[in-house]
């Protein structure tokens, strides 16, 4: 079974409908799915935003693992197979599957390990595929799904050249390749000449933190982050120790996308490549496209609401079509080039 | 339990008294607690948490466009840092629900009003479980501890002359309204005798199965539903209004006709606070001789009196719910309260005072009747209210109340409980005289300042509060309830009946909403007030001894009259002149019993 991560870096981004597009090819090409969610899908209003949100509907056969309290909250007949362990704000995890086809309310697995579960209660069942939503702009849940597909478009920014820069980022990250750490560690450390040595902390967060640890290193051959390195941090990290034929390497490419500002990420990164550092990830990811939509939410000051708007969609697409993964624009589009580009040979 | 170390932060600078509570109870529970001053990043809550081995982290923050972003950041940063498993995350915040901490990858959401024993458990590990029995609505009884002792000896004795002539006169007549309903209580409701003394249209009904216009029988598909909504409309804990015992009970009025919009509007008042519902009929109905029967829907204000339809709002009510069928004014006064006894009614409503001057029934059959309907009511327990409404129509407070003296001195004679009903209303005497010119308070105040200084009864003011206060306008109602409320709630009083919000002026049937809005602003006006009272001027007190001194003169003239069924027609307690016609409804139908 593969298990495909649709994350997005904002609310309003186009990861249900990319979710939903999957699930519509699925069953056009008889494929057997099953489908969870790391936050909510499938309500109709927005919970922030009030407007309409894409629903989610699931043919017949198909899995779905949502909580307790929404197993009754849309049309979709339900067989409830299994409680899971997973607890969630709406209740205990149940792994369902649809007897007849409907809407479906879905609240899935908030974190990693109880993805995990998700995917073993899975196991020995008829089910190829696991289409994981993302929810609002978070990611680390999806850091173990075997395909990944990035969500992105005006909700995120209107302005497309700021919409293009990060964008570039974000690719350039969740696309790092796989570098294996030397020592197989369950702890971040320093090898150097000396030898292995534990940083004290699994994530380095803050300016503060790396000046603290690396006050007295220059020379480094190898740092292994298990946990969060932040923009931040990786700039002063770059400018304390010599980079060159330093090798980087972090848990997974999205515990470098968690901190405050992508642009200085993207600084560091370009800073520490071309003084000759090498950067990779010990788990990769394996982006297949990136999906773009035009929509986005206006706050109307005047009278309280979000008004429905939407950028133009070639000046969108030609802005991300230099992206170094495939671009595109489901509703336009359609679901035999994204399930193509997702599942097929890369 | 085991001590747990818990972070807390107000991501937002203005709301974080939710988790300064929070924090104080979990310290007293004996929690290490970490307090983050407002205006942190998510980096530096998660750097905190890893440095000080949290294993709750508790956050408060209102939502916005973006804030959703942000904390989902932070909720990825606390899994990137590798410490999700080992920290369980809360949010808390005005627009928070549960699906909103879903889709923000928390552990558990935290709305408004969360009570702060249900952070504490989620930080326990432990499932909340609201406290029960502490709040519990109970019905309350309206009389209280009132003894009906008379502080005015010269008034009690002017009373006790008109009450003994009236009763003589009383035990030598006897009424058609009087008949029927003797022969209810034999169980010949309806049949021949029955019908003899009734009208046209009820014995049409009986005979032929005609209905009168506008009237029919629910189907049973019908009263499958009103049993369907009676039980899915169950209120599970129906809010309670007062803040100390002192706090009047709160009544609202239904009687739209249809029993699925009476059956809602009792719910959801129920819902809202209100502690009792007064059955309202059509005004027909007090000109016809004779009630009908069955579950009847009625496509005009009024809802028909019949065993059945009380039989149906019975089962709706909630046992705290005090009910009161009104049969104030009509031919049918000793029928209805027979009626009303034995579908369990809590209270009834009689005033032959009010009905005959104001209600269009003649003096003579109203006050025979009403003397039976007060038999009925001792013998079901059910204190009654006597609405003093002829001061709607321009008679002044003092004869009114005077004659509701009469009635409730009559009342206690037959050993029923009678509720004294002055008007907070700015009544055409007002309008006139000028008294509430400057504020509403003083002259109301006087009121209920003078019947305490001549009875110990139970007061209950009406009806609704406010009346003629109202305008269109739904806040400015809310409000004028809510300051009467408060008012009603500096006075001692037991009982109050609110309009809702678009009564005065909805040109068609009034809304829930409206019925809610008067009930919150009843409820605030409480919070506001507890235990303090709003302090009326020197006028009050003036006002209140000339009230005394006109009642006492009244009654004077209605003792040396000779006779208070005489004074009604002579005006003494309401002349032609301010507005009171002694009613046409029933003329000549009382007989000397021979």
């Amino acid at each position: 079974m593969k298990i495909v991560g649709i994350a997005g870096t904002a609310k309003n981004t186009g990861k249900t409908t990319t979710t939903m597009t999957l699930i519509e090819t699925a069953c056009e090409q008889g494929v057997p799915l099953a489908v969870t969610s790391i936050g909510l899908d499938g309500e109709e209003l927005d919970q922030v935003t009030g407007l309409p949100k894409p629903r989610l509907e699931l043919p017949a056969g198909a899995f779905l693992v949502t909580a307790e309290h929404c197993i009754s909250g849309g049309t979709a007949e339900l067989e409830v197979l299994k409680e899971l362990r997973a607890q969630t704000p709406l209740g205990k995890l149940q792994l369902a599957r649809v007897l007849q086809k409907g809407r479906v309310l879905m609240a899935g697995p908030n974190n990693q390990r109880d993805l995990n579960e998700v995917a073993q209660s899975l196991e020995g069942r008829e089910a190829d595929v696991l289409l994981v939503d993302g929810a609002l702009n978070r990611m680390a849940p999806l850091a173990g799904t075997d395909l990944f597909v990035l969500a992105t478009g005006a909700a995120r920014s209107n302005n497309l050249a700021a919409l293009q820069r990060e964008t570039q980022t974000l690719v350039r990250v969740l696309k790092l390749p796989g570098l294996p750490p030397r020592e197989k560690s369950t702890f971040s450390y320093i090898l150097n000449n000396r030898g292995i040595k534990g940083l004290g902390t699994d994530s380095l967060l803050s300016r503060e933190r790396v000046e603290r640890i690396f006050s007295s290193c220059r020379e480094v051959k190898e740092i292994f982050i298990r946990g969060v390195l932040t923009g931040e941090a990786f700039s002063r990290l770059g400018s304390m120790i010599n980079p060159e034929g330093c090798r980087l390497i972090i848990s997974n490419p999205i515990n470098l996308l968690l901190g405050e500002d992508l642009k200085e990420l993207d600084r560091a990164v370009e800073v520490w490549q071309k003084a000759g550092g090498e950067l990779g990830v010990e788990f990769p990811l394996d982006l297949r496209a990136v999906t773009i939509n035009p929509f986005f939410p206006d706050w109307q000051e005047k009278g309280g609401f979000y008004q429905p708007r939407y950028v133009e969609e070639e000046a969108l697409k030609r802005y991300l079509s230099s992206l170094k993964v495939p671009v595109i624009n489901v509703v336009r589009e359609g679901g035999s080039r994204l399930w193509s580009t997702v599942f097929g040979e890369n | 339990m085991t001590e747990k170390r818990v972070l807390l932060s107000p991501l937002d600078p203005v709301h974080d008294i939710g988790l300064k509570m929070i924090k104080n109870a979990l310290d007293e529970a004996g929690h290490t607690t970490f307090l983050l001053p407002p205006d942190v990043t998510p980096g530096e809550i998660v750097e905190e948490a890893l440095d000080r081995k949290a294993e709750v982290i508790l956050l408060s923050r209102t939502l916005g466009y973006g804030v959703a972003e942000l904390l989902g950041r932070f909720v990825d940063l606390v899994e990137g840092a590798g410490i999700r498993h080992k920290v369980r995350l809360g949010i808390g915040g005005m627009a928070i629900k549960p699906e909103i901490a879903a889709e923000l990858g928390f552990d558990q959401g935290f709305g408004p009003k969360t009570p702060v024993e249900e952070a504490v458990a989620f930080v326990e590990g432990r499932n909340y479980v609201p406290p029960k029995g502490g709040k519990k609505k109970e019905k309350r009884n309206l009389v209280g501890d009132r003894t009906y002792a008379y502080h005015h000896q010269g008034i009690r004795t002017l009373l006790e002359k008109i009450s003994e002539k009236t009763l003589e006169w009383f035990d030598g007549v006897e009424s058609p309204g009087i008949r029927r309903a003797e022969l209810r209580e034999a169980g010949l409701a309806g049949e021949k005798d029955y019908l003899t003394i009734s009208d046209a249209s009820i014995k049409d009904y009986f005979s032929q199965g005609i209905l009168p216009s506008g009237l029919r029988l629910i189907s049973p598909e019908e009263r499958k539903g009103l049993q369907d909504m009676i039980s899915a409309g169950r209120v599970e804990n129906p809010r309670i209004l007062q803040r100390n015992p002192r706090h009047p009970l709160v009544f609202i009025q239904y009687g739209t006709g249809c029993p699925f919009m009476d059956i809602a509007h009792i719910k959801g008042t129920e819902a809202w606070g209100a502690d009792g519902v007064v059955h309202f009929d059509p005004s027909w109905g007090a000109k016809t001789e004779g009630l009908l029967a069955g579950l009847l829907s009625h496509e005009e204000n009024g809802s028909v009196l019949t065993e059945e339809n009380l039989e149906l709002i019975k089962k709706a009510l909630e046992p705290s719910t005090l009910w009161q069928v009104r049969a104030h004014r009509g031919l049918n006064t000793p029928e209805t309260v027979l009626l009303a006894g034995e579908a369990g009614a809590d209270l009834t409503k009689i005033n032959p005072v009010y009905g005959s001057l104001g209600g269009g029934t003649d003096p003579e059959r109203l006050l025979a009747d009403a003397i039976k309907a007060m038999q009925y009511a001792a013998r079901y327990a059910m204190p009654f209210d006597m609405p003093t409404n002829e001061e709607l129509c321009g008679v002044p407070a003092y004869k009114a109340f005077a004659g509701m003296l009469i009635v409730t001195h009559l009342g206690l004679e037959m050993g029923a409980k009678p509720v004294l009903q002055p008007l907070f209303c700015y009544s055409p005497e007002m309008m006139l005289g000028g008294q509430m010119e400057d504020n509403y308070i003083d002259y109301n105040a006087a009121k209920v300042m003078a019947l305490r200084r001549i009875i110990d009864a139970p007061i209950w003011a009406g009806a609704p509060i406010g009346f003629l206060t109202h305008t269109e306008e739904r806040v400015q109602s809310a409000v004028s309830t809510s300051f009467h409320a408060g008012m009603a709630a500096s006075l001692d009083i037991e009982g109050i009946s609110i309009a809702s919000a678009d009564e005065a002026y909805s040109g068609g049937p009034i809304t829930l909403p409206a019925r809610i809005d008067t009930l919150q602003g009843t409820g605030e006006a409480f919070r506001f007030l507890g235990s303090s009272r709003m302090q009326p001027t020197s006028r009050a007190e003036e006002w209140a001894e000339e009230l005394m001194t006109n009642i006492h003169g009244v009654l004077k003239e209605v003792a040396e009259n000779g006779s208070f069924l005489d004074s009604l027609y002579q005006g003494i307690l309401g002349s032609q002149k301010e507005g009171a016609y002694p009613g046409r409804n029933g003329r000549r139908t009382v007989q000397e019993i021979k």
